[in-house]
């Protein structure tokens, strides 16, 4: 099982029928804890490879305060406010890992490198929307966190 | 608010970061079939692939991408067999 955590950022592009285009940057939070099974190969004290499937709980912190239209510029002003705010919703996604550990030294120190690709989504809910549908999610977008890391681990006994 | 759900995100992920627990079926070699736990964390660079496109009546659209950044990670395993 693993944990990671890192903090990002979304960068907004609204575009309004007439072409004006604005664009608003925020930042957004995602901890992902995973747990699963990993097949070794390799000899005692030698370079050991791996693969890994794994589930993860995804969770995103995080509220898009997007342009709403009572921000737009005068020119634009026949349009009716609404507010246009997102929610964020954490979920839950799967995938698949690949890496290597050396060895350092022979106290059960070692060191690791791997990359990792799960596949999840990022459910949204629009906040006060009149047209919020009765199931579901506003907004249900693919979120597919890949990483790559090297690290540094111990071993107790084995 | 916003700080506040982030402290208590943090304060939630040290909980869950502490209370990790590992199931690795490791198949580790023939010669050593002793169970064992390993613990270890480091670095990586995570990349979010996420794109979102919300279309709101025929009036305006939102498009968003996601940017990468540091991600610190725990990990911890448990060898449960030989396998």
């Amino acid at each position: 099982m693993g944990a990671t955590r890192v903090e990002s950022r979304y960068t907004h592009n609204e575009t309004v029928t007439n072409g004006l285009s604005v664009e608003t940057i925020d930042d957004l939070t995602l901890g992902m804890m995973s747990g699963g099974v990993k097949r070794t190969w390799g000899a005692p004290g030698a370079l050991k490879l791996n693969v890994d499937a794994h589930v993860a709980f995804l969770l995103y912190n995080d509220r898009l305060e997007l342009l709403s239209e009572q921000q737009l510029p005068a020119e634009l002003s026949t349009i009716d406010p609404t507010p246009f705010n997102l929610s964020v919703l954490n979920s839950f996604g799967g995938g698949l890992g690949i890496g290597v550990e050396a060895p350092l030294g022979h106290g059960g120190l070692f060191f690791s490198a791997g990359a990792r690709l799960t596949l999840g989504f990022m459910p949204a809910d629009i906040i006060n929307d009149p047209e919020d549908p009765e199931d579901g999610h506003d907004v249900n977008s693919p979120t597919h966190p890949l990483s790559v890391g090297l690290g540094v681990g111990y071993r107790l006994g084995g | 608010m916003v700080s506040t759900m982030r402290c208590a995100f943090c304060v939630c992920g040290l909980v869950m970061l502490v209370a990790t627990a590992a199931v690795d079926v490791a198949a580790q070699n023939a010669a050593s079939t002793e169970r064992s736990w390993s613990f270890g964390g480091g670095m990586s660079w995570l990349e979010l692939n996420g794109e979102r496109r919300l279309v709101r009546g025929d009036r305006k659209v939102v498009t968003t991408n996601a940017t990468g950044g540091l991600a610190p990670f725990l990990e911890a395993s448990f060898k449960l067999n030989d396998r």
